[in-house]
């Protein structure tokens, strides 16, 4: 249908699972995609290509380690140079960490606040800039259902992607007035590698108390992202779409 | 582009100095008879939403991109200029 056609796309975490799947979805709509990912080897390379081929969409890899400051530093400096026109930012990339909270040592609490807090922000805090000058913008940022519920075992995952939520909402209320939304969208369990980071049993557990009885197929997802990227959302900001099969429905 | 980030700062006749001043005064819609004295926060039009509007200005008057560290520390327009000074513009 194209309805991002003349887009260009932000996304992080291109090579795999989610990331990927909404790569290759915002392309089937049109947009230009600026791809971040941390790997940058021929097979990656190649499916970008064959992406490209697909759909007749350009699209740009860019090296990012959300856990190097460095990195993430020099990335941001290429989009600032670059990219001053992309208008929708997916920030995808993100790390599980799965303990309980007295068997969470601070450094991993850390760490997960580093890439799936810390590095999001300052990505949203030089894009959300272009998108003002620009004055229109989507931010999705991908948070998690268990963000929003609360669970065991999640202490360092879900803190982190709550914080994202947080963030997310004072974004919208600050870049509101430029026509930049930013909103967060929170997956239930996804049938994608980290999904499966979960040992079986717990995954069963999920499952059990989610409306639809399983996992979400990554597409599904990406359709949602789809939605908050496009104009199709254009009065919709500072929300939490909760996309979790109806575990919280109850 | 909003009309808060839009200026004229980029004429190639005017000096670093000149073009420093013309971010202030159109950024924070202020005169220039006494910009050098002006402080975040001194006059109603430098608050947040206007600092940004003054950010995009000089990035794009000098053709830089800021740190956010550098964003947050630009108080004033005397401490900008030690701040273009990272960025290898002598005001």
């Amino acid at each position: 249908m194209g309805i991002l056609k003349g887009r260009k796309a932000l996304i992080t975490g291109c090579n795999r699972g989610l990331g990927r799947r909404m790569l290759e979805l915002f392309a089937s709509e049109g947009a230009d995609i600026v791809a971040c990912s941390r790997h940058r080897d021929d097979d990656y390379r190649s499916d970008m290509e064959s992406v490209v081929g697909k759909h007749g969409v350009r699209i740009f890899q860019i090296f990012m380690d959300l856990a190097d400051a460095a990195s993430v530093k020099e990335a941001l400096g290429e989009i600032g140079r670059d990219h001053k026109d992309v208008s929708v930012l997916v920030n995808n990339a993100g790390i599980a960490f799965n303990a309980s909270f007295f068997m969470t040592p601070p450094s991993k609490l850390r760490e997960l606040f580093e890439v799936d807090f810390f590095a999001q922000v300052e990505i949203m805090q030089s894009v959300a800039r272009l998108m003002m000058r620009q004055g229109r913008g989507s931010i999705i940022n991908i948070a998690s259902a268990g963000a929003v519920e609360g669970g065991p075992g999640y202490l360092a995952y879900g803190s982190a992607k709550a914080a994202l939520i947080y963030a997310t909402k004072v974004l919208a209320r600050e870049a509101g007035r430029y026509g930049v939304r930013a909103n967060a969208l929170a997956p239930g369990l996804a049938d994608t590698a980290m999904g499966h980071v979960k040992p079986e049993a717990e995954i069963g557990k999920v499952i059990e108390r989610t409306a639809l009885g399983r996992m979400a197929d990554p597409s599904e997802i990406a359709r949602c992202a789809l939605f908050l990227a496009s104009d199709a959302s254009s009065f919709v900001t500072g929300q939490v779409l909760l996309a979790d099969g109806g575990r919280q429905a109850w | 582009m909003p009309e808060a980030f839009r200026h004229e700062s980029r004429k190639k006749s005017m000096t670093n100095k000149e073009k420093y001043i013309n971010c202030f005064t159109q950024a924070l819609e202020v005169p220039a008879e006494g910009v050098e004295k002006l402080e975040y926060q001194g006059v109603e039009s430098w608050d947040s939403v206007g600092h940004m509007s003054l950010v995009a200005a000089l990035e794009d008057a000098f053709g830089i991109q800021m740190d956010t560290d550098d964003i947050v520390d630009l108080s004033s327009f005397e401490k900008g200029i030690a701040i273009m000074k990272k960025y290898g513009v002598e005001i």
